[in-house]
């Protein structure tokens, strides 16, 4: 039996805020730990918001969308955007922030990219091709409901996927002109084939990571894990399924993905992935070098959602493989590689929440009635979060968040860094 | 023999309106002058008729970093034939991109209106007059609404002397959006801008303009569809909007609207239902019918939502399933009076993988008050490429114009053209 403390040490152990809480082969759901906080009249004797009060004085802006523009899309300043739906979200070294679309209403998807000025621009999309050529000609097909976006260091451009075109397609700049290539697969004709990119085939390519080094892992479909290296496809692993969360060697573990983007997440190295496993409301950290996998948290309540082991409610903070919990399912995973924290959350919790040192905790949005008003207020304290996922990280340690009204919003603590 | 004179005395017992009534003809396809400067690119076409002919009006060119697009615009008879060898540059500039445009025509000549990105920063939203016989009266544009920030997503209708033009902005150190409205004469002066106000929330967007004979009607997106009149001087008459649809959370209605006035009659307001979604929570997908009487309120007749499963007496379209192929009416509508009935015009895609939406047609159904009256529609345009973006103005005498994009494989985009008959 683990406990909270054991917890810590395990953490610290992988100098990481975030370290994999578990790991052993073919480990079961983790069993509860006893609670160490002091006993308020809670159930499981922890308060159901513990606020990180280490995490600093956090706000949220309006980065770019305006939930009052309505669903025509507009370009030029990016908090004034309208009809950019909920994106998916890319950042690049430079500070530009790139988004992917399917807008709004009028099915137009689009990849926009926010440049450091705050202004939007459309790069690519409303168009009908899937062959490489002109980004204006190019059908993009990616949103959040289920697409991958990353940029590459490695050749300065952003890669992009969606179960309907089976494909991991690149969105990059020449001679002043934007343009699309397919990077491997073929965008006509789905397939699991591995081999070279160009004759390598995808079947629904769901979420993107991309390393340093330039390789991408791609989840295909809700179950395959695949790689891009040196222009060459591999598949890492058919993920198994199954109800019983389970740990252990990668062709062992068990998963209950659900197809939203975002499903994998980079980690603190190249050598780590963090999956998000909605299913078994759980976050998952892949080792590639080990190429096994640990629970990194897993929601007390995910076998009766309404009571759980502690009767703790859904999105309730506390010990990450106890007592934690998350409604309706793990929703997103986001390394964050400047605060070593892996942000964590399920649909309607209304605030922001990372794991540090072994326990899941409240960074903001824990005011009475702070995310729940009128989102049109800015900067911060009042957007509204029905269900916003921290989507990616810049590198000034800044989280870039989307929401289902109306756009992506910004969160930073202000003694760190100014917007 | 005798079932052909039995047909027969059926016909000559039918009133001679039901006869004429049977029917929504589709003419052949027409592509609209494709030989702009927008390289095979172009969209949000538009269009209203006026003195014997029709205006079509659209975006040419590439709207992203780079592009250069223009608005265009081209003459067309009653038939459907070009008059214009060359699409008329509506406002040429060196700077910017400009998108969005909306057509109307009064007082003797056409009036297009669009939002311009000229000075590189935000939208302005400017205007210029067309002759009929495709003069431009405004080589300099009209600065309809052109002060700080954005001023965006235009619409223009007339009374059949003069304008009104509407739009939303953000102003000052807001970042609420709100719609405003103003009168603009035949004569290109331009009137005072009032703003529409909704009761419960500051905000408002996506203004969509009609004329009922009596006075105009805005309707646009707070939250829910509301709606307010305007005298033909721009006067507001309502102290507040009046709510005509109310709205759902997530994955519920999305409003895009479109709106067509009839004289002493009302307003036929046209919008989409749900997108698909994995959970179902939106309902179906649906394109939706709503008459406006005179004061606004939606007919009282009109079945009340709970997440039907079946088609509604005032849904054009219905889409229950998320199968593969299944259809899924969503997204741009247009609608029109043919001086007997409304015509509506809307966007059908398909399901595709993962509950996405793809392979969309233009479909089309005569309107009797809120009620449609060609079943599930008329297909319009429904090839296995993506037809969508439908507009679609009136002769006024059972003759109609309907425009859409055509976006060919490799990528292209044609605005195409079909003449509808309806009576």
């Amino acid at each position: 039996m683990r406990t909270v403390l054991g917890m810590a040490v395990v953490s610290l152990a992988a100098g990481l805020a975030v370290g994999p809480a578990s790991g052993g082969e073919g480990k079961s759901k983790p069993a509860a730990g006893p609670a160490t906080a002091a006993a308020p009249a809670v159930p499981g004797g922890i308060p159901l918001i513990v606020v990180d009060e280490a995490a600093g004085d956090w706000v949220v802006d309006r980065f770019a969308g305006n939930s009052t523009a309505g669903y025509a899309f507009s370009q030029g300043p990016a908090s004034e955007a309208g009809g950019i739906g909920r994106p998916a979200v890319a950042v690049a070294p430079d500070g530009n922030v790139y988004l992917a679309t399917g807008g709004m209403s009028w099915v137009k998807e689009m990849i926009l990219r926010v440049s450091p000025d705050g202004t939007l621009r459309l790069l690519a999309g409303g168009g009908s091709s899937l062959a490489d050529g002109p980004a204006a000609r190019a059908k993009i097909a990616v949103d959040w409901r289920g697409g991958g976006l990353a940029w590459s260091k490695k050749d300065n451009s952003l890669y992009f996927a969606h179960p309907m075109v089976p494909a991991v397609r690149r969105l990059y700049q020449k001679d002043g002109q934007w343009l699309v290539e397919s990077a491997a697969g073929n965008p006509q004709k789905p397939g699991k084939d591995d081999g070279p990119a160009k004759t390598a085939l995808f079947g629904e390519p769901r979420s993107l990571v991309i390393t340093s080094a330039g390789t991408i892992y791609v989840l295909d479909g809700n179950n395959l894990l695949r790689k891009i290296e040196n222009g060459r496809v591999s598949t890492l692993a058919a993920f198994k399924g199954g109800r019983e969360i389970a740990d252990g060697p990668l062709d062992k573990a068990t998963f209950a993905i659900t197809n939203m983007s975002g499903q994998i997440a980079p980690g603190e190295s190249d050598d780590v992935l963090y999956v998000a496993d909605h299913w078994h409301f759980a976050a998952r950290r892949i080792d590639l070098k080990t190429m096994t996998v640990s629970t990194v948290t897993v929601s007390e309540n995910m076998d009766s959602p309404k009571t759980g082991k502690f009767g703790r409610p859904a999105h309730a903070d506390g010990p990450a493989l106890t007592h934690a919990t998350f409604n309706s399912g793990l929703a997103y995973v986001c390394y964050d590689p400047v605060h070593k924290t892996l942000w964590v959350g399920g649909p309607d919790e209304h605030r922001m929440r990372w794991i540090r040192d072994g326990w899941v905790k409240t960074v903001t949005g824990h005011e009475p009635g702070q995310w729940r008003a009128d989102g049109m207020a800015t900067p911060a304290g009042k957007p509204r979060f029905t269900w916003g996922n921290a989507a990616a990280v810049d590198p000034r340690g800044r989280v870039y968040i989307t929401t289902p009204d109306g756009g992506v919003w910004r969160a930073y603590n202000q003694k760190e860094v100014k917007p | 023999m005798t079932r052909t004179i039995a047909t027969l005395i059926v016909l000559a017992m039918l009133p001679l309106g039901a006869l004429a009534d049977n029917s929504l003809k589709v003419g052949d396809e027409i592509t609209v002058l494709a030989d702009g400067p927008g390289k095979d690119i172009r969209g949000t076409p538009h269009v209203a008729f006026g003195k014997g002919v029709y205006l079509a009006v659209w975006r040419e060119g590439w709207n992203g970093e780079g592009g250069t697009a223009r608005i265009c615009a081209a003459r067309l008879d009653r038939q459907g034939k070009a008059l214009d060898r060359k699409p008329i540059a509506v406002s040429p500039s060196k700077d910017g991109f400009q998108e969005l445009p909306r057509v109307a025509f009064g007082g003797g000549v056409f009036l297009v209106v669009w939002q311009d990105f000229r000075n590189g920063k935000d939208y302005d939203m400017l205007g210029a007059r067309i002759s009929p016989e495709g003069k431009i009266h405004d080589t300099e544009p009209i600065a309809v609404a052109a002060g700080p920030r954005t001023q965006s997503v235009p619409d223009v209708a007339s009374d059949g002397k003069d304008f009104l033009v509407a739009w939303q902005a953000v102003q000052g150190e807001e970042n609420v959006y709100r719609v405003s409205a103003a009168r603009l004469g035949a004569d290109g002066r331009m009137g005072t801008a009032v703003e529409i106000k909704s009761p419960w929330s500051k905000a408002g967007a996506c203004p969509r303009l009609a004329w009922d004979g009596v006075n105009y009607r805005v309707a646009f997106v707070s939250q829910s569809l509301l709606s307010a009149g305007l005298a033909a001087d721009g006067r507001p008459l309502d102290k507040d909007p009046v709510v005509t649809l109310r709205g759902n959370l997530g994955a519920g209605i999305r409003f895009a609207h479109s709106v067509a006035g009839s004289p002493g009659r009302g307003t036929l307001a046209v919008c989409t239902r749900s997108q698909p979604d994995y959970w179902g929570w939106g309902g179906p997908g649906a394109m939706i019918c709503l008459l406006l009487g005179m004061d606004g309120k939606p007919d009282a007749r009109i079945p009340k939502e709970d997440y039907p499963q079946s088609k509604l007496a005032n849904w054009l379209d219905f889409g229950k399933d998320q199968r593969e192929g299944s259809p899924w009416p969503y997204g741009q509508s247009a609608a029109a009076w043919d001086g007997k009935r409304f015509v509506a015009v809307w966007q059908r895609y398909h399901i595709s993988k993962t509950v996405g939406l793809s392979n969309s047609d233009v479909l089309a159904s005569r309107v009797d008050g809120w009620k449609p009256l060609d079943g599930a529609g008329v297909r319009v345009a429904a090839t296995d490429l993506e037809e969508k973006g439908p507009a679609i103005a009136s002769d006024g005498d059972g003759k109609l114009l309907c425009l859409y994009e055509k976006h060919d494989k490799d990528g292209s985009v044609s605005i195409a053209a079909r003449i509808l008959e309806s009576r």
